[in-house]
């Protein structure tokens, strides 16, 4: 079973429903694996903190030249991103601006055009208990976030396999849900909270995932369940503001180990994803 | 000699400088040698990426011998240089007719390789 754990906003609590949602599966017994997607700001080590026992660097295919090149220019034409050039008899390759698609290689017609690895981040393995622990970080510099975020999120795992999305619903966000059985949108109840977990519904819905809600800090704010009620997805759990809760995740720890009642939130929660997630299957 | 302008509006040549090279809506291509003056539109300037290279091919296809802007990116630097396209700025913010005469005077600023 795959769930994503995403928000539209950022700052919603992602990390705080993901981290918890997996350690309480792991201890459970189930076989479980926590996947921090959110390359360009991994911060779900900072609470699981996990022996990592793999570190690999992740490369994405970019266009190379190795041979002389006659400048026809149909890579140029074809290329979406404008990421390579072949102007006056010279062939330039802008390696950052390029997605991979390949159809430079493809179009090349004296084939000097090669598909080469390019290095844009790291992707670490490792365990926190019986929980598997997976992670990727983006080089600085490097503006190909979702191609990284792919490979984060496709590593093979087994069993329960909870993704903690980056925000938003751009093509990193997107990536992540491919796949995924079901997909828990954490918001607040604030105006951008619910004006961006309406966009990460329709994301959800238009690739077919189906979406269910979490309301963090649901006593805050005002009143949204005319809002909620409106975007048709269910509300599997709410999240009363507790301080300790703030103050556990401030410094660092798991909210669920000290603070009770939310280790109870947090279990009830499980259960309505799982739930959710088996009668989307059927 | 082609000399391309980045303007705001593809009006005439009363239209500001466009201050950026690769997003910029507009160029006007005026041709030295016959007096001919062509309005071409931006089509790289609303893409997510490559707006940079993207103008600068497309001034390449124009057969422009130098472009008048306000700031050039990295990527349309280095992709302005392949093809031995003359930068100049104007930080100004004049009408494309002043930019010009201000070029032809000598009184810009060429960009060139460090």
């Amino acid at each position: 079973m795959r769930i994503v754990v995403a928000s539209g906003k950022g700052g919603t609590g992602k990390t705080l429903v993901s981290t918890s949602l997996a350690l309480h599966w792991a201890r459970q017994g189930q076989e479980s694996c926590y996947i921090d997607a959110d390359v360009e700001e991994p911060n779900g080590h900072l609470f699981l903190q996990p022996a990592i026992d793999a570190t690999r660097r992740f490369t994405m295919p970019v266009p190379r030249l190795e041979g002389t090149c006659e400048a026809c220019g149909r890579c140029q034409e074809l290329c979406a991103f404008h990421a390579i050039l072949a102007i006056k008899g010279r062939v330039l390759v802008f390696p950052e601006l390029c997605h991979s698609c390949g159809a430079c290689v493809l179009a090349c017609l004296p084939g000097v055009l090669h598909l080469a690895p390019r290095e844009i981040g790291t992707i670490r393995e490792g365990r926190v208990g019986s929980l598997r622990f997976i992670d990727g970080t983006l080089d600085v510099g490097e503006a190909r976030a979702a191609r990284l975020t792919e490979g984060v999120a496709s590593t093979p795992c087994g069993g329960r396999v909870i993704v903690d999305a980056p925000p938003g619903t751009s093509c990193p966000a997107v990536a992540t849900l491919r796949g995924a059985d079901i997909a828990v949108l954490v918001t607040e109840p604030t105006p951008f909270g619910l004006h961006d977990l309406g966009l990460a519904i329709r994301m959800c819905r238009s690739l077919g995932v189906p979406p269910v809600v979490v309301v963090n800090r649901s006593d805050l704010g005002g009143d949204v369940e005319a809002a909620l009620a409106e975007f048709g997805a269910p509300v599997v759990g709410r999240i009363p503001f507790d301080p300790r809760i703030a103050v556990a995740t401030a410094k660092g720890e798991i909210a669920i180990d000290v603070v009770p009642r939310f280790a109870e939130t947090v279990a009830g929660i499980a259960l309505a994803v799982e739930r959710a997630a088996l009668e989307a299957r059927s | 000699m082609k000399v391309a302008v980045s303007i705001e509006e593809g009006k005439g040549m009363t239209a500001p400088v466009c201050q950026t090279f690769g997003r910029a809506p507009w160029f006007v291509v005026v041709d030295d040698t016959t007096g001919g003056m062509t309005f071409v539109a931006n089509t790289a300037a609303s893409g997510a990426h490559g707006a940079g290279t993207g103008a600068a091919s497309l001034m390449a296809r124009h057969g422009v011998d130098a472009v008048i802007s306000g700031r050039f990116g990295p990527n349309a630097f280095e992709a302005l240089h392949l093809a031995q396209i003359r930068m100049f700025v104007c930080l100004t913010d004049p009408t494309a007719q002043e930019a010009l005469e201000q070029f032809r005077a000598g009184a810009l600023q060429e960009v060139a390789a460090t």
